[in-house]
């Protein structure tokens, strides 16, 4: 399936990837990969453990820079650009869920979805709404005032999931989103995810070693030892 | 919520309560100590100088020093070196003391003169001969020039003909009390007798056991040089630049003029070494506090390796995590201010009753001073920033992509 500029959201030609470049304990970890990523697609990348996944979500996240290769992100070539640069695109264009529902424990649920509205340096009744219409659509509604500690797991990933929403970014990078949570809590957080896909059209990248999640996206990346493996569209299974 | 910077910056300090509390505590003490410092400094010269300068003359003019001129004839081509000797000061006067008085009276700085005929001669009482220095004064004047009221330890200032102000250790010495006679015998064979109507401390020893005021008259006929004056001695606006005046008096009057800078080196060079070593004290401890500031910085860093890196993630930039912690050290530099400066004040207020000076009134005295509470505040804050530059950096050049993983 070719990709076009107006529908690629991300592209990736030949990305490389080495640590500790010419010391003796130099690494490559991603051997030139190849990826596209439409707009508002819903996609799963798995592989075994030590296969390069987090450091290509790291990369694709702009928290990394790649080595080798080009990438190109909503229409922009960020293969290289300064932290100051990139911090200014992950801003506009990504938002993060982190396998450890990342919260920052000083600040309540509501603050905490706040944060990127506060960085930005906005923080007007506008966006203290917007924050807490996300919180709502989370199942959050008696949470605002709740600090991390005092929420579940599967509360605190949604506060997340909220989080990374806050900004309507055109991609949010998940990684390992479910993974420490239960089934029921993981299902919640799936559907959650998938409601914004369909809702607003926001494209996910779901990192994940669980294959009963992969198996309900759209997309299955698969990488093995540094390289694309296989990458196929999915019917999702209805559970 | 307020700006991103600020307001990251206080849930940081709110959320490590004990080392916040602890460096603020910190900074608070090395506040107070400069506080304290200070105002036990300032106290203790005041009083020195006090001290010293409470019964003396802040200058005193008088005629050169008496030189010896050898008249040897110059003989072509030969060098002649002459042994000579100092020769023995004997009492001099001013030549002409109204002209000069009136020279020295316009000169600024200085506040009041009083003219004085001062001299060496014997106190007799019974079989007690005693050593004293006479000084003949017109009280009037020379009250503007050593406050001699708050002296008198018995009787009332007071100085017609035929009476007499001494020191304490004297009339002891003597055996004289308030009221008593005694003889006064010059070099020049003068003798009259006087009655005593003060006692007085002049702050030491020595002076005490040697001083004895009377009538400038009577000490001009004691001392055989009736209508003239050995000295005059002068009160100046600022003590601390007696030397500067001293010298406007030498080069107007063309006599010498001794400050009581020069008479007191040691008090002078001891107050100098005072300043240094309070100095020291301030800047070490500038220092401390400084170092503790940035450790404990160093360690929130550290220990918010993981916050930071969320924060880098979902759109922080390096200088927005500079910030924060650039603001938590000013934060804590201004907090610590503000209680160490409380707590100064408390220090002094409670070391005021303790620590008293040899007369027994209070050392320092506890005045509120907002320039030092303005100085403290801005100086500590500044500090604070300062010692947050490499705790600042350091957050600001984690990689996020670490710091998340943990």
């Amino acid at each position: 399936m070719p990709a076009t500029a107006n529908t690629a959201l991300l592209l990736m030609e030949g990305l490389r990837k080495t640590y500790n470049a010419g010391l003796p304990n130099e690494q490559e970890v991603l051997h030139g990969v190849d990826l596209v990523v439409r707009k508002g697609e819903f996609s799963a990348l798995i592989g075994p453990s030590g296969s390069g996944k987090s450091t290509l979500l790291n990369i694709i996240g702009l928290l990394e820079r790649g080595s080798g290769g080009r990438y190109q992100l909503a229409g922009h070539d960020v293969t290289a650009l300064d932290d100051d640069a990139s911090t200014q695109a992950r801003h506009s264009t990504l938002g993060f869920i982190f396998q450890f529902h990342h919260l920052l424990p000083a600040f309540t649920a509501l603050e905490n979805v706040m944060l990127p509205a506060l960085i930005d340096g906005r923080v007007d009744a506008q966006s203290r709404e917007r924050a807490a219409q996300l919180l709502d659509a989370v199942g959050l509604k008696d949470a605002y005032a709740k600090k991390p500690a005092e929420l579940s797991g599967g509360m605190q990933q949604r506060v997340a999931i909220a989080r990374a929403l806050v900004r309507s970014p055109q991609l949010v990078l998940a990684d390992e989103p479910t993974g420490n949570l239960d089934t029921h809590s993981s299902d919640t957080i799936f559907e959650l995810m998938r409601q914004f896909n369909h809702e607003q059209g926001t494209a996910f990248l779901i990192v994940t070693h669980d294959p009963r999640l992969a198996a309900r996206c759209d997309r299955i990346v698969e990488l093995v030892d540094g390289l694309i493996a296989s990458d196929r569209l999915n019917t999702p299974t209805v559970q | 919520m307020r700006g991103f910077e600020l307001t990251v910056a206080l849930r940081f300090l709110r959320e490590g309560r004990m080392q916040t509390a602890l460096i603020i505590g910190g900074a608070s003490v090395g506040v107070a100590v400069i506080y304290f410092i200070t105002a036990v400094l300032v106290g203790v010269q005041a009083d020195l100088i006090k001290r010293v300068t409470g019964s003396q003359a802040h200058v005193t003019l008088k005629p050169p020093d008496e030189i010896v001129a050898p008249l040897v004839a110059p003989r072509n081509g030969v060098t002649r070196l002459p042994v000579v000797q100092a020769r023995p000061q004997r009492l001099t006067t001013l030549d002409g003391w109204p002209v000069i008085a009136r020279q020295m009276e316009s000169t600024p700085g200085l506040k009041a003169i009083s003219p004085v005929a001062s001299g060496a001669a014997l106190a007799v009482k019974g079989d007690a001969t005693r050593a004293i220095v006479l000084q003949g004064v017109e009280l009037e004047r020379y009250l503007h020039v050593v406050r001699l009221d708050d002296k008198v330890m018995e009787g009332t200032l007071r100085l017609e003909s035929g009476d007499a102000m001494i020191g304490t250790d004297l009339a002891r010495d003597l055996g004289a009390v308030l009221g008593d006679r005694f003889r006064v015998q010059s070099p020049d064979g003068g003798s009259e007798v006087f009655q005593i109507r003060a006692l007085l401390d002049l702050g030491s020893r020595e002076l005490n056991r040697r001083q004895v005021f009377i009538a400038l008259r009577s000490a001009q006929s004691l001392l055989k040089i009736p209508g003239r004056v050995t000295n005059i001695d002068g009160s100046v606006d600022d003590i601390m630049r007696a030397e500067a005046v001293a010298l406007q008096l030498r080069v107007r009057t063309g006599q010498q003029v001794e400050s009581w800078i020069q008479t007191n080196k040691q008090v002078f060079t001891a107050i100098g070494n005072q300043d240094i070593m309070t100095i020291l004290i301030r800047a070490f401890v500038t220092v401390v506090v400084a170092l503790g500031i940035a450790s404990v910085l160093v360690v929130s860093v550290v220990q918010k390796r993981k916050e930071i890196g969320i924060l880098r993630a979902i759109g922080a930039s390096r200088n927005q995590m500079l910030r924060v912690f650039l603001l938590q050290g000013a934060i804590v530099g201004f907090a610590g201010a503000l209680m160490g400066s409380a707590f100064g004040m408390l220090l002094i207020a409670i070391f005021s009753r303790v620590l008293r000076s040899a007369s027994g009134t209070p050392l320092f005295t506890l005045e509120f001073d907002y320039t030092l509470l303005g100085i403290a505040l801005v100086a500590s804050t500044v500090l604070g920033l300062i010692a947050a530059v490499l705790p600042a950096r350091t957050a600001a050049n984690l990689d996020p992509a670490q710091a998340i993983r943990g």
